[in-house]
């Protein structure tokens, strides 16, 4: 399977390359913000490296976040067009899940986003082979106190939340981003039918009903 | 490497693209076919609204609108290539919007068609929402270049000259709102809910558009801007000075903001007729005025325009509906004219909140220059 993963839910642009048989190609490059303007001239140079025509791609992954709003669409549209196009697979691997593959299976493990403004997105991969936690976004502040009933003592950490959940005493994996070799292992993982190439936002759009209401 | 395959189709056969918007709350997809003499074939044009997700808020919140169209856009130009009996195969290009808009949604589209267009080996063209508006008139029927344009919209208020493709002369635009905000805000002022616009024409039916004296906008200002800001404001000092206000101050208040409007719209563009026949001696009665935009659907505004129109010679065109309101054909026709030019984008094409119509004219004619920079521009 040719497969072909691409990662702008933080501050790099990142896009990496599986071939049978073929060393992985990873690019990565730190650019804070444009990546709209980046991503596409990355993916082509990469295949052009690779001698891989698009066509010739069989599965299109994208990193689904939790991350930036606006960079993570960045890269889901432009997934959907060339999958579209290569009639290749499209799928989508949330940054958590990538991460608790990097941490290895030693469950049980917590890996937690940094949703800013006070919040934190955890999930929560109590032991070996079972179905991880739903992901929930809770304030910092909670997080902390509740912690203790989310997870067993002996929890790990990861994730871009574990300097903010540090002071819960539990050990660290060291690992708080994503890694490409990692969200090209996830990807290959990935059930089209269900890994869907959509964003996974931390949080609801920031929108105030008349009257300053909250949206239901 | 060379992804570019050859051309499906020759010249002669037509061109065909495909184009996507989604700058605004509208994502859409559109195949056009041009004919080697110019005529347009419209083959597929779809259009996804929004107005559902963003009734309760009583205007369009930004980051509702970029995720909608994220999720809509691949499936769009699937649909689209569906309805036309096409594969990207047959496309000679794919050309979207990159700006002006709201920049979350803007960036849908293009990435959407970066990806389209990296995976066929078509060229991608990156269109000017503005320039869209301005040729629009131009899918319906054939109209020589120059004509007079207003576009008026919930985004956008300004006077234009179309030139030529890729010409465009600002003759004016708004210094604040829209005319569509006016209206739309206005309309959440009184509560007549969302889409503000169609909302207020209703009430106004019923009202008294002479009750209430609202200020003139750049009333003996010359030139051709526009300001609504002081008109909205006014109208809601108006309603909030009301202790009990019963359903005809809400008509009454409607109808004369509404009026107040298209006054404002007929005077600016009275100017722009007078500056045009000065400017184009040579284009023969009734000189072309175009009406491009969502409030060229109130009757109030057009019939305005048309009494202006008659009256300095002109006679006022108006695209069907479908093509006056944001949409994608209208993309997927500029997208044709610069590719029959040659005037094709990389891929590192940026999204863009601000482009104003005439930096086009700017970047083939620098003596031009760009125009003013602001919000509204």
């Amino acid at each position: 399977m040719n497969l072909l993963a691409i990662d702008t839910t933080g501050p790099d642009c990142s896009v990496a390359l599986r071939q049978p048989g073929a060393a992985d190609r990873l690019v990565s490059e730190r650019i804070g913000r444009g990546h709209a303007e980046r991503l596409a001239p990355m993916v082509r140079d990469l295949l052009a490296e690779a001698g891989l025509a698009p066509a010739q791609l069989d599965r299109i992954a994208v990193a689904t976040g939790p991350g930036s709003f606006a960079g993570t669409r960045v890269a889901t549209a432009f997934a959907r067009g060339l999958a579209l196009a290569c009639q290749a697979e499209a799928v989508g691997v949330s940054n958590l899940v990538v991460m608790a593959h990097q941490a290895g299976t030693d469950a049980p493990l917590i890996v937690a986003h940094d949703a800013k403004r006070g919040e934190v997105v955890l999930q929560v991969w109590a032991s070996d082979g079972e179905t991880p936690s739903d992901p929930q976004r809770l304030p910092l502040d909670e997080a902390l106190t509740r912690l203790p009933e989310l997870a067993p003592a002996e929890a790990r950490l990861a994730g871009s939340a574990s300097d903010l959940l540090a002071p819960a005493g539990l050990s660290r994996t060291g690992i708080e981003s994503l890694d490409l070799s990692a969200l090209l292992d996830c990807a290959g993982l990935a059930d089209p039918q269900t890994d869907k190439p959509s964003p996974f936002y931390a949080r609801p759009p920031d929108a105030k009903l008349p009257g300053g209401l909250e949206p239901a | 490497m060379d992804l570019a395959p050859p051309s499906s189709s020759t010249q002669a056969d037509g061109l065909i693209v495909l184009g996507l918007e989604s700058s605004c709350d509208e994502s859409a997809a559109a195949i056009l076919r041009r004919q080697a003499d110019g005529r347009i074939e419209v083959l597929a044009d779809l259009v996804l609204g929004q107005t559902e997700a963003h009734a309760p808020f009583g205007g369009v919140v930004p980051e509702i609108a970029a995720r909608a169209h994220a999720e809509a856009m691949d499936g769009l130009a699937a649909a689209a290539l569906n309805e036309a009996g096409l594969s990207l195969a047959d496309l000679d290009g794919i050309a979207a919007t990159s700006g002006p808009g709201l920049i979350g949604g803007v960036m849908a589209a293009l990435m959407t068609a970066k990806g389209l267009a990296l995976g066929s080996g078509k060229p991608l063209i990156a269109v000017n929402h503005l320039e869209g508006h301005a040729l629009s008139p131009r899918l319906s029927e054939p109209l020589d270049f120059p004509y007079l344009l207003l576009l008026v919209s919930g985004g956008h208020t300004q006077l234009l000259i179309a030139e030529a493709v890729g010409r465009y002369r600002r003759l004016g635009s708004t210094l604040d709102d829209a005319a569509g905000e006016a209206f739309d805000k206005t309309a959440k002022v009184l509560g007549l809910g969302f889409p503000g616009g169609p909302a207020l024409e209703r009430c106004a039916q019923e009202g008294d558009a002479t009750r209430f004296d609202l200020p003139v906008p750049l009333k003996g200002k010359p030139g051709c801007d526009f300001s609504f800001a002081g008109l909205k404001t006014a109208a809601r000092q108006i309603w909030d000075g009301l202790e009990t206000p019963t359903e005809q101050d809400r008509a009454d208040l409607a109808a004369s903001v509404q009026a107040a409007i298209a006054r404002a719209l007929a005077s600016r563009t009275k100017r722009a007729m007078d500056r045009f026949a000065e400017d184009y001696p040579d284009i023969a009665q009734p000189r072309p005025l175009v009406v491009a935009g969502g409030v060229a659907a109130n009757r109030t505004v057009r019939a305005a325009l048309e009494e202006a129109a008659g009256h300095a010679g002109f006679s006022l065109i108006a695209p069907p509906m479908k093509w006056c309101t944001d949409n994608a054909a209208m993309i997927a026709l500029a997208g044709l004219e610069k590719l029959v030019r040659g005037q094709t984008d990389e891929l590192d094409a940026p999204a863009r909140a601000r482009w104003p119509l005439d930096a086009v004219s700017a970047k083939l004619d620098p003596a031009i220059g760009s125009g003013r920079k602001g919000p509204k521009a």
